[in-house]
């Protein structure tokens, strides 16, 4: 039998009077998943539920098919978490906090240490490992937290916007670290993040969150490739009219593209080779200016799943984001 | 040099199954080991504890007969007669719970919890398979060994002399209880002031502040009780409301010494003064589960 990583069932997640979750249910079969979402989408709350760090109002969280709620702190010896805000133990070396994190899970204390030196080496801080983590620059920290998700050697990992703080270069190593870590060892991650290239780089699953609700569950696949066989072309304004109406005669269908002089060439049934939107250009007597395959970025899915929502603070937010 | 890959591994030891609780009491330990004054304060305790166990044997090996030479001169200079039995016992517990114990829990506790707060250590001990009772159970077992090591430590040294130069069965068989009854009495006062100190540095992320509001508490219990003892026209359990005379009846009923036969009668009932004690141990850990449940779930 296949175990699911993850299965929500209706899960609420109320904070007071706010609720953060409303009734979510999702599967995740494996590999790697990304949660979107605007800021306040309810990605955090998510993972945290999922931890036991925060109590559901209704609903249930399993993991490997166990209930959290029976069988939390067991599980919980599977689950790496590197939580978005520092977390660390004080007043000792960055060694020695991840040793001692590492026997709170089982390891013997000599193993323990030399799992905490390792994974330490493995993310590039093992000149570093006597020092305290108070005295760590951002980057540093963010990849001390991923050594502490680590050091106990999880099976799963949640990671809260692993990539916060870090200049492109530390981002693009950070990201090279989860990867390995992921691709190579068959850790399954689940990734919260509302940085959408870093989700389409490491992910093969998303989950698409606003306002504590579940907008879409799709792979990535499906969310980038549905529009594949279509083109996006550039054209001047002048010449989009007479472009349109000869389009429309060979029975294409023309989309407003998200830039301005962009339309999206799409047939219903048949692939849109450049030949054909080339002929089409030279019977409407119009140059155009760029063709390439309309093919969507994940920003465009996410635009899309937030549709309906788009009057909101949030969407307005993640625009500018991006 | 050994050289190590920057490579991730799988790890494919055996874990083990010891409950999550037992790390957390030697990391608590080794964190308090690593304060300069808990060091200070700790070892003077047992070095009181070995001096006078010297002391006790030195003399005893110049004069036999300290018991009876101490007693005779008592006798003449008309005090009352210097004897060791539970009353000097209970006097002894005291040079150690007062200057020792109470300062001791200030300086290993001030920071305990809130330390962890501050630096959100608890949401890395709660993602992992620690509970908020397993981590309070290894705090406080970290912290109440380190106060009975340097209360109770001292006090057996001393005992132990104390037996090794007794001058007959009668005395062994009349302090031989005394290890065990203070053994449970320093357990109960340490484990009410660890749960004590614990609380309140639970309450607040400040270390300052945390040390403060203890000193206050501290004060608060030491003043409360004569002062309801006058307000209430000499009740005696109002005595239960400082600190300090609760460990005291504390000891004495373990001890059994009888208050009436020593004079001794501005003191709380047992009854009330073991009923403080659990009350405040009670009230601590509700106060700790709380504020740690905040921050955990399971």
């Amino acid at each position: 039998m296949n175990t699911k990583v993850l299965e929500l069932e209706g899960l609420v997640v109320k904070y007071g009077s706010f609720t953060a979750l409303h009734g979510v249910d999702a599967s995740f079969s494996g590999g790697a998943l990304g949660l979107l979402g605007p800021n306040g989408a309810g990605k955090s709350s998510m993972l945290r539920s999922i931890l036991g760090l925060v109590a559901p109002a209704a609903g249930s969280v399993r993991v490997f098919g166990e209930d959290t709620k029976a069988a939390g702190a067991r599980l919980r010896r599977k689950i790496g978490y590197m939580p978005e805000r520092d977390c660390f133990l004080g007043g000792v070396s960055c060694v020695s906090g991840l040793s001692h994190f590492a026997q709170t899970c089982g390891f013997p204390k000599d193993d323990a240490m030399l799992r905490a030196h390792d994974v330490l080496h493995f993310v590039g801080l093992g000149e570093e490992r006597y020092r305290e983590v108070s005295t760590f620059s951002v980057g540093m920290r963010q990849r001390y937290k991923l050594a502490a998700a680590l050091v106990h050697d999880p099976d799963v990992m949640f990671l809260d916007e692993p990539t916060n703080g870090l200049d492109p270069q530390s981002r693009m190593r950070m990201l090279g670290l989860v990867e390995r870590v992921s691709g190579e060892h068959g850790i399954h991650l689940i990734l919260a993040s509302h940085l959408l290239p870093d989700v389409e780089r490491l992910c093969n699953e998303v989950w698409v969150l606003d306002q504590g609700k579940m907008k879409r569950t799709a792979s990535m696949e499906e969310l980038t490739t549905a529009a594949r066989g279509a083109k996006r072309i550039r054209i001047d304004r002048e010449g989009a009219a007479a472009f349109t109406r000869c389009a429309q005669e060979e029975g294409l269908t023309i989309d407003l593209g998200r830039n301005e002089g962009e339309l999206v060439v799409t047939h219903p049934e048949v692939i849109v080779e450049p030949e054909n939107v080339f002929a089409l250009a030279r019977k409407a007597g119009v140059p155009l200016l760029g063709v390439k395959d309309a093919a969507r970025s994940l920003e465009d899915a996410f635009l899309e799943a937030l549709e309906g929502e788009t009057e909101t603070d949030g969407e307005t937010e993640m625009q500018e984001t991006f | 040099m050994a050289f190590r890959a920057a490579e991730y591994e799988r790890y494919s030891g055996k874990r083990t199954s010891r409950p999550s609780w037992l790390p957390i009491a030697f990391g608590t330990i080794q964190r308090g080991w690593q304060s300069k004054w808990v060091r200070r304060v700790s070892v003077l305790s047992l070095i009181l504890g070995f001096g006078m166990m010297a002391m006790m044997y030195m003399v005893n090996q110049v004069v036999p007969e300290w018991r009876s030479v101490t007693e005779q001169a008592a006798k003449h200079a008309g005090q009352p007669a210097f004897k060791i039995d539970t009353s000097y016992y209970l006097m002894l517990i005291h040079f150690f719970v007062r200057p020792i114990l109470l300062p001791l829990a200030l300086l290993f506790g001030y920071d305990l919890i809130a330390s962890d707060m501050r630096t959100n250590a608890l949401e890395a001990y709660f993602s992992r398979p620690v509970t908020p009772l397993g981590y309070l159970t290894g705090r406080t077992l970290a912290f109440v060994s380190f106060l009975m090591l340097a209360t109770f430590g001292p006090f057996f040294l001393v005992w132990l002399a104390d037996i090794a130069t007794a001058p007959n069965d009668e005395h062994f068989s009349a302090i031989a209880h005394v290890p065990v009854a203070m053994f449970f009495a320093l357990l109960i006062i340490s484990l009410m002031i660890a749960l004590m100190v614990q609380a309140v540095t639970s309450l607040t992320k400040s270390a300052t502040w945390s040390n403060l509001v203890f000193v206050v508490i501290f004060l608060f219990f030491g003043i409360m009780g004569p002062v309801l003892y006058d307000l209430t026209d000499h009740q005696q359990d109002m005595m239960a409301f400082s600190i300090l005379n609760v460990t005291k009846v504390i000891c004495a009923t373990f001890l059994g010494v009888d208050f009436e036969a020593s004079g001794e009668h501005i003191n709380a009932s047992p009854g009330a003064a073991f009923g403080v004690a659990i009350g405040v141990s009670v009230v601590s850990f509700l106060i700790i589960m709380r504020g740690l449940r905040k921050r955990s779930l399971v």
